[in-house]
């Protein structure tokens, strides 16, 4: 009994470490539907980006974590202009659901033509993503932080206190709400809507590619698919948080780095996913704006 | 200041607005009366970009404004407070006035300002900090207002102010566009309450499916029968 309580704790903890990457892949999730309520399904790619980027910059030009976490985040960024000006710009007058489909076309096209590329050339050789935090961690009486959460961790923190101070004490910050509210306000307030977009998208995807990075060097693998993990990831933690609100996005994400990580430990590795679904699927029944959001006002 | 010279506006298949030309002098009040629907929101909307002109020259001073988007027309000094307030309610009030000040760098000035809105709306002042979606109508109204001229507006349009508010509110809603008429502030002002609409305005327009029907003096409008008949619902 007493060593299942230590490792239920030592799991707990893990998963709310480890779950701040979650955090990070939904906080970008969160920013465009909150500007523009489109669901932007072509974050993952931002995600797969950074951390092949990172990948690389660690196994092959050996740079060290800091350098290779900033080069990730502007692979990711970069990828998140290409989504502002073919996915959102054109289309920006259309229906809603069209910039989001071509979001999905954007994420189906890079996804395929990177694993054409991944397994007929070169990155089958290079998918080691190096750990320079291996082996190390903390230890607080019988409970391990390992040193890559730890790491992890403080880096979503210091990008996510970013954010905040970005968003309640710049100018871009002021734009960006009101702008989240009703395109109208900014542009009767003189702020360049367009540019505000630009650079949200941009934001977003270098949290997407922080994130890859910290994915694939606490598994010490980047792999083609990390797109498509993280666009399911990142969703679900948004609407489990509760869409369009930040903390929301923490919070769905730390859950469900918890919940992941306690399902395998109680229940069976294989069934982690099917049963963070089922506890999702029960949190929306009782709380159907999620643990952190407001409730809409009914819109028909 | 204002020059408008046909102005059309279509919205699809639909043209809101035809061939409407108008004017408004620096310092002087002007309104544009008529029936809901008449096609008067449109028209400003499209004097401040948010809806684009399908024809028509417009000049804002010497600056053509026909095709310019609506954040640059604001950035000249056509400041437009719209139809239903569009404040930020996640917003504080102060917060909210400072949205109005976007466009401007000079801290001094804004910190200036701010006071000055805040001692014409003391409202605003004893609730600075509170959310701007917790206001009741007229303080949003006040609040709309306030933030407009935050922008310092060459001219200030003014969509519908009274809209929703109880009789004692709109008569302070009056109050205030009478007291930015003696501070010589340039105004358009959009109204459905039309009598209220001429006793404070200098020049009107009566608009009727989106075309210009009358125009003149209010003081001589508000004695014109066919007018009082058709408008103001009085004989």
């Amino acid at each position: 009994m007493y060593f299942f309580a230590i490792d239920l704790t030592q799991t707990t903890i893990d998963g709310l470490l480890f779950g701040s990457t979650y955090a990070l892949v939904a906080i970008g999730f969160t920013l465009i539907w909150g500007l523009l309520r489109i669901l932007n399904l072509a974050h993952g790619v931002t995600v797969m980006v950074g951390m092949f980027a990172g990948m690389l910059s660690a196994s092959v030009a050996g740079l060290p974590f800091y350098v290779g976490i900033v080069i990730a985040m502007a692979a990711g960024g970069f990828v998140g202009f290409l989504i502002d000006r073919i996915c959102y710009r054109p289309l920006r007058n259309a229906h809603e659901l069209v910039p989001m489909i071509a979001t999905l076309g954007f994420w189906i096209l890079i996804e395929e033509v990177f694993i054409k590329i991944y397994s007929h050339f070169w990155f089958r050789d290079y998918v080691a993503f190096p750990n320079p935090f291996d082996g190390m961690g903390i230890d607080i009486g019988q409970i391990r932080l390992r040193g890559d959460y730890i790491v992890t961790l403080a880096v979503a923190a210091l990008l996510v206190i970013a954010l905040y101070i970005l968003i309640y004490r710049t100018r871009l910050g002021l734009a960006m709400r009101m702008i989240a509210e009703d395109h109208d306000i900014g542009n009767l307030m003189g702020v360049p809507v367009g540019k505000v977009l630009t650079a949200a998208f941009l934001l977003s995807a270098a949290y997407g590619g922080a994130a890859g990075y910290l994915l694939g060097m606490t598994a010490n693998l980047a792999g083609p698919y990390a797109g498509s993990q993280a666009v399911v990831k990142g969703l679900f933690s948004m609407i489990l948080g509760g869409a369009g609100s930040i903390p929301g996005a923490i919070v769905g994400g730390l859950s469900l780095g918890v919940l992941e990580l306690l399902s395998s430990f109680l229940f069976s590795f294989s069934y982690r996913d099917a049963i963070a679904m089922l506890a999702l699927f029960v949190v929306l029944i009782v709380r159907p704006q999620g643990i952190a959001g407001k409730r809409l006002p009914d819109r028909i | 200041m204002l020059d408008v010279q046909d102005l059309t506006v279509s919205y699809g298949a639909i043209r809101a607005v035809r061939n409407v030309s108008l004017t408004v002098k620096a310092g002087e009040v002007v309104t544009l009366i008529g029936a809901n629907g008449a096609g008067k929101t449109s028209i400003v909307k499209a004097l401040s970009g948010l809806v684009p002109k399908a024809s028509g020259r417009t000049m804002f001073g010497d600056t053509n404004i026909s095709s310019l988007p609506a954040h640059q027309v604001t950035r000249l000094g056509l400041v437009h407070v719209p139809e239903g307030r569009k404040l930020v309610p996640s917003m504080s009030v102060e917060e909210n006035l400072m949205c109005g000040a976007y466009c401007r760098s000079d801290k001094q000035e804004i910190a200036a300002d701010l006071d000055q809105v805040m001692t014409r709306f003391p409202r605003l002042r004893e609730r600075r900090r509170q959310l701007a979606g917790t206001m009741s109508g007229g303080e949003r109204q006040m609040l709309a207002i306030g933030r407009g001229l935050m922008a310092r507006p060459e001219l200030l349009i003014l969509d519908e102010p009274s809209l929703g508010l109880a009789p004692l509110l709109v008569e302070e809603v009056f109050n205030i566009i009478a007291g930015l008429k003696q501070e010589g502030k340039t105004i358009l002002l959009i109204e459905q309450n039309a009598l209220e609409a001429l006793n404070s305005s200098d020049r009107a327009y009566v608009i009727r499916v989106g075309e210009v029907v009358m125009s003149g003096r209010s003081s001589d409008l508000v004695d014109d029968p066919e007018l009082r008949r058709a408008y103001l619902g009085v004989n």
